[in-house]
């Protein structure tokens, strides 16, 4: 064998480690790989250069920019590409099929591979169906009580900050890893990992990330995606086999004719609210520091009033803030301000805006205007 | 003797053998490409001295962990013996260095033309994957066709873009005879 072709061969040999060490591999392919890779520097090379495919398609960011893909050439037959078709009729070729069993299987006629794979098709559809919906009923259940904040670190690595009165479920599998919002909002740092998406669901709302850092917060009418690194992609999941799209604006064939639309895509600093019945309030570019505050256990208020910077407080801590007089709980207030620190806000309060403060007891702060 | 303990930690880090293989490529990006084999020559030897069975419990970590640390060595070397070559080793400190940037332009631009150059299905299969994240089985379902399908096509496509990235930018590779 010459130099290129053993060369050619190693490529595909490493190739195929790539993928088969990807997901768990077991004992004996992890032997089978270490031998493989003391064969020859030739393989130690090629792994370098697929771990070197695998990055530059993770640093590609211009995918929108391709040709967009026009579903009438199957990809089974697309994967066919080496394959010299032979005009052969069908009785013929099914007549050389059963009469040579040993042939590969490329060369029977289309007929007979397109029955299997509509089939498969049809059970992937299925499989993946309930596979969306089944992270709802179980997986862990991590969540947190008023004024408890919680960070926790996955096993892939990914962190989650929880904010005070979430709930969520963690299920991770071989080839995703899935996270139910159920209520409250958290922010996700996710450690990248191709071969399992992440993926953050609640009721309609699926939020898709690769590396990246994101919030979902689940609100009583509405679902907010707040986008700090990477990029995330939002479905609407009412349809689970293909998960169907909140916006139309962009094209992305295979969905529409099926009258369904693309997915959303929101970028660092960007913003998404999706209503209850599904509507999207445009994406808006933020400042995700600021958006984001929470999750560093800062609250950041612009002209909000009183009452709400409170009930935010209230939500943190265990210390609980009053307000008595309704002209004062209407008042405007801006700046950021530690969450764990209320007596700070009410002496903020205090100081900008004259209130009186009293504390009956150890637990709540009364803000009153003073007379 | 907390010999177990300092065991465990390697075991754990080991595990993420993801951080290795990072490391390795932030470093090849600024390493010469040409260089690609011969650090992969003595990676091999490296991996020669260890245990078999030692290897075999994470074999890509020890993989990328070894040609990162060759990566490493060989700039500290290149610092000494080719000073006039050093403009590159500021470049492992520093990412947001300009030719860094340039680089990966020029490679972005390389990745575009290679995936033209595939079946436009296939293409559309990385698409899902890279872009909106989908795993295997979400591809097959997608484009309704069968797993197996799609992970030949993946297998293809790397191959496939393998080559062309080696043409953009790698130039041809010389193997000599080991």
């Amino acid at each position: 064998m010459d130099l290129s072709e053993r060369r050619k061969r190693a490529t595909q040999e490493a190739t195929q480690w790539w993928f088969v060490l990807d997901s768990e591999p077991t004992q004996a392919e992890r032997e089978r790989y270490t031998d493989w890779l003391r064969e020859s520097p030739v393989h130690i090379a090629e792994m370098m250069r697929i771990a070197r495919v695998q990055q530059a398609l993770e640093l590609f960011e211009e995918w929108p920019d391709l040709p967009p893909y026009t579903p009438g050439e199957v990809p089974a037959a697309a994967d066919r590409s080496n394959v010299i078709s032979l005009p052969l009729d069908r009785s013929v070729s099914e007549n050389s099929t059963a009469a040579a069993p040993s042939q590969p299987k490329r060369e029977r006629s289309p007929r007979r591979t397109q029955a299997p794979s509509a089939v498969a098709a049809v059970l992937c559809c299925i499989a993946v169906g309930a596979a969306w919906f089944y992270p709802s009923y179980v997986g862990k259940v991590v969540q947190t009580e008023q004024a408890e904040r919680h960070q926790l670190t996955l096993t892939d690595g990914s962190e989650i900050e929880l904010d005070p009165q979430t709930r969520l479920r963690i299920r991770f599998g071989s080839d995703s890893r899935r996270v139910y919002l159920e209520h409250g909002r958290a922010l996700f740092r996710v450690a990248s990992d191709p071969g399992r998406p992440f993926l953050v669901q609640t009721d309609d709302t699926a939020v898709r990330a690769l590396g990246t850092a994101f919030a979902v917060e689940r609100q009583p009418q509405a679902v907010v995606v707040t986008v700090a690194e990477g990029k995330v992609a939002v479905f609407n999941t009412l349809r689970p086999q293909a998960p169907a799209a909140l916006s139309t604006k962009r094209r992305r064939s295979s969905d529409e004719r099926e009258g369904g639309s693309a997915p959303v895509y929101l970028t660092a600093n960007q913003q998404l609210t999706v209503d209850r019945s599904g509507t999207v309030v445009p994406v808006h570019n933020i400042d995700s520091h600021r958006a984001l505050a929470w999750a560093d256990g800062k609250l950041v208020f612009q002209d909000d009033p009183i009452a709400t910077a409170v009930a935010e407080f209230n939500r943190y801590n265990r210390i609980q803030l009053r307000v008595n007089d309704p002209l004062l709980a209407n008042r405007p207030v801006t700046g950021t301000f530690n969450a764990s620190e209320p007596e700070s806000f009410a002496a903020f309060i205090q100081f900008v805006a004259g209130a009186r403060i009293s504390r009956s007891d150890t637990a709540v702060i009364t803000l009153d205007t003073t007379r | 003797m907390n010999e177990p303990e300092a065991k465990r930690r390697l075991t754990d880090w080991f595990r993420q053998w993801r951080s290795p293989l990072r490391k390795f490529l932030k470093r090849r990006g600024s390493v010469p490409l040409a260089d690609l084999d011969d650090a992969a020559q003595e990676v091999f030897l490296r991996l020669m001295r260890y245990e078999r069975a030692e290897i075999v419990e994470h074999p890509q970590a020890y993989l990328f962990k070894m040609a990162s640390n060759v990566a490493a060595e060989w700039s500290l070397k290149a610092r000494y013996s080719k000073p006039h070559h050093s403009h590159w080793l500021a470049e492992l400190r520093d990412d947001s260095d300009p030719e860094q940037a340039a680089a990966e332009r020029k490679l972005k631009a390389g990745v575009k033309r290679a995936l033209l150059s595939l079946p436009p299905a296939h293409r559309e299969m990385l698409r899902l994957h890279f872009f909106e994240g989908l795993g295997r089985s979400e591809i097959a379902a997608r484009l309704r066709t069968s797993e197996r399908v799609v992970k030949r096509a993946f297998l293809r496509s790397y191959a496939q873009l393998r080559e062309h990235l080696d043409a953009d930018l790698l130039g041809v590779i010389q193997h000599g005879p080991e």
